[in-house]
């Protein structure tokens, strides 16, 4: 078997530690990993199914809409994701392999390396109707000076320096730990002129503005909900960089959840999106 | 194909009476091809003793970089071959999504971290953004990966007919392995160190050391011979050694390392001067 790109093997290493269900494939449209949580929702093993193709998962996981429709192969997440390479944010129904049916909220992204190379995607999801534990998470904040030096932290940075999206990350208080080259590129700022922004600079300095040209509050945005609410969420709205350019991006935020409830943080995958006038 | 280790220190150059059996040059290893082609990796404090050793008769040098941090860029500016003038001199380096190679070594060779700009040298000098893949220098084929270390940074694989080495400097193949070794697709640099005739690998901490200094890019004396001998490899120099570390203590850790581990390969102390054949 040929050896994984770092891109891959970094993102299954995370994706490991993380409580959030996760499953990646690669460029060969197999899914490659399913991590411990999802394996748990999902009521399988991983290792016991080995690598197979999305079509053969799909089947073993049959998907409904929320109308109750059968959801076409080519309309799961982790699918758009890799063939169309962009996100995808939605909810539909899905039976375990316990036969039992959960409601699901998928996002899905494309994992894009240097040079134009698509890798493969990731898409991580939770049940509709289980709602965070915020009494744990109140609890399970961790402490901030700690929280860069947790693994799951030292990992989504270092895959983050080897992805070509713009990505964002931030510990649990909404401070701003780190950004990739590419939202360097994005932002018209190197991260080393910017440094660990707090949540109220970061959150306002690029003047966020919704499609109708009215400004979008801090808490709107998605990765404040991801910190906020510990859940995914999913906006395309403009901004201004630092360069003094304006430009539209979609925004994919997820939060970063580790083993036993930990709280350490967001992460906001981003890119420019051509201006729709 | 010859091997000469000109600078085997990692972080920072490490001189002094307690290092300089192994040496205190920081990373710089050069590659002689049978047909001459003269290939040097890495740019540590160590390329300046090589430069002194490079006259006319060489018409081409080709220098790869496997990443830019200071340990392995900064003898670059005393590299002797780049101040004359009709020295052909070809400076490789790791892709990256921003700025090109010369933009990015621009801001160590320029004032006030240096005063000579890079444009001012006088050698014929060409900067490349390494393509991932394999690629020819020549009669050397060259193989560059990614591997796991903080920011993008290359491995090499370097093959003259049935001969390859693996030098993979700065590697944690080992971060976030909750098992180390796993199964050998799932490992950072895998492909390119698989069955070479040597393997020049980080080796900078003990695992007390590592413990401490998880993400930092760098490996374990004990997760360098587990990668060494899953990768099935003929022989391992060790590399990139801690500043901190004196003879005394690289002398202690490889005979540590022969009495715990049943190696499977010629364990070769990475000391700087070391010359091999293959």
């Amino acid at each position: 078997m040929p050896p994984k790109n770092i891109e891959i093997i970094l993102m299954r290493q995370l994706a490991s530690y993380l409580a959030i269900p996760t499953l990646i494939a690669d460029s060969g449209e197999t899914l490659i990993f399913c991590n411990g949580s999802a394996e748990e929702f999902l009521d399988c093993q991983y290792k016991e199914i080995g690598e197979i193709s999305l079509q053969k998962w799909s089947s073993m996981i049959p998907a409904t809409t929320e109308e109750g429709l059968p959801l076409p192969m080519e309309d799961r997440s982790l699918l758009i994701a890799l063939q169309k390479h962009r996100a995808t944010h939605r909810a539909y129904w899905i039976r375990t392999f316990h036969n039992l049916s959960k409601k699901i909220k998928v996002t899905a992204f494309p994992l894009k390396g240097m040079a134009g190379r698509y890798l493969g995607a990731v898409s991580i999801f939770w049940e509709v109707s289980s709602l965070p534990n915020q009494a744990v998470h109140a609890t399970q904040h961790t402490d901030n000076l700690k929280v860069s030096r947790c693994i799951e932290v030292i990992l989504m940075r270092q895959l983050s320096s080897y992805l070509a999206m713009p990505i964002f990350l931030v510990d649990p208080v909404g401070n701003l730990l780190f950004y990739n080259e590419s939202a360097e590129r994005l932002l018209g700022h190197r991260y080393n002129e910017t440094g660990e922004m707090p949540f109220e600079e970061w959150s306002t300095i690029f003047i966020p503005t919704a499609e109708d040209g009215s400004p979008i509050p801090p808490e709107d945005l998605p990765l404040s909900i991801a910190l906020q609410k510990y859940r995914a969420d999913h906006r395309s709205f403009w901004i201004r960089s630092l360069d003094g350019i304006f430009r539209r991006i979609a925004v994919t935020a997820f939060p970063l959840e580790g083993e036993e409830g930990r709280h350490l943080g967001a992460v906001a995958i981003f890119w420019e999106e051509e201006n729709p006038l | 194909m010859r091997i000469t280790l000109w600078g085997t220190r990692g972080s920072l150059a490490a001189p002094g009476p307690e290092t300089v059996r192994y040496g205190g040059n920081t990373s710089c290893v050069e590659v002689r091809g049978a047909d001459g082609t003269l290939l040097v990796l890495d740019a540590g404090t160590g390329i300046r003793r090589l430069g002194t050793t490079i006259g006319p008769e060489v018409p081409r040098i080709d220098l790869l970089l496997t990443h830019l941090h200071m340990d392995h860029i900064q003898g670059l500016g005393f590299f002797r071959p780049l101040d004359q003038p009709h020295q052909e001199v070809h400076i490789w380096g790791p892709p990256s999504i921003a700025l090109d190679l010369r933009t990015r070594l621009a801001r160590y060779l320029s004032p006030p971290l240096f005063p000579v700009w890079l444009r001012d040298l006088p050698c014929q000098l060409m900067l490349h953004d390494i393509s991932l893949g394999s690629f020819q220098i020549g009669g050397l084929e060259i193989t560059a990966s990614l591997v796991c270390h903080p920011g993008p940074t290359l491995g090499f694989r370097i093959t003259e007919g049935s001969t390859s080495i693996a030098y993979l400097p700065d590697h944690e193949p080992a971060l976030g392995a909750k098992e180390f070794p796993e199964e050998p697709d799932w490992i950072s640099g895998f492909g390119l160190a698989e069955g070479v005739d040597l393997l020049i690998h980080d080796a900078q901490y003990t695992s007390e050391e590592y413990s401490k200094r998880i993400g930092w890019g760098h490996s374990a004396i004990s997760h360098t011979i587990q990668f060494a001998t899953l990768a099935g490899v003929k022989r391992l120099v060790t590399f990139h050694h801690d500043p901190s570390h004196t003879d005394f203590l690289l002398d202690h850790l490889l005979r540590g390392v022969q009495n715990s581990f049943d190696l499977t390969f010629q364990l070769i102390p990475g000391i700087e001067g070391t010359i091999l054949e293959l």
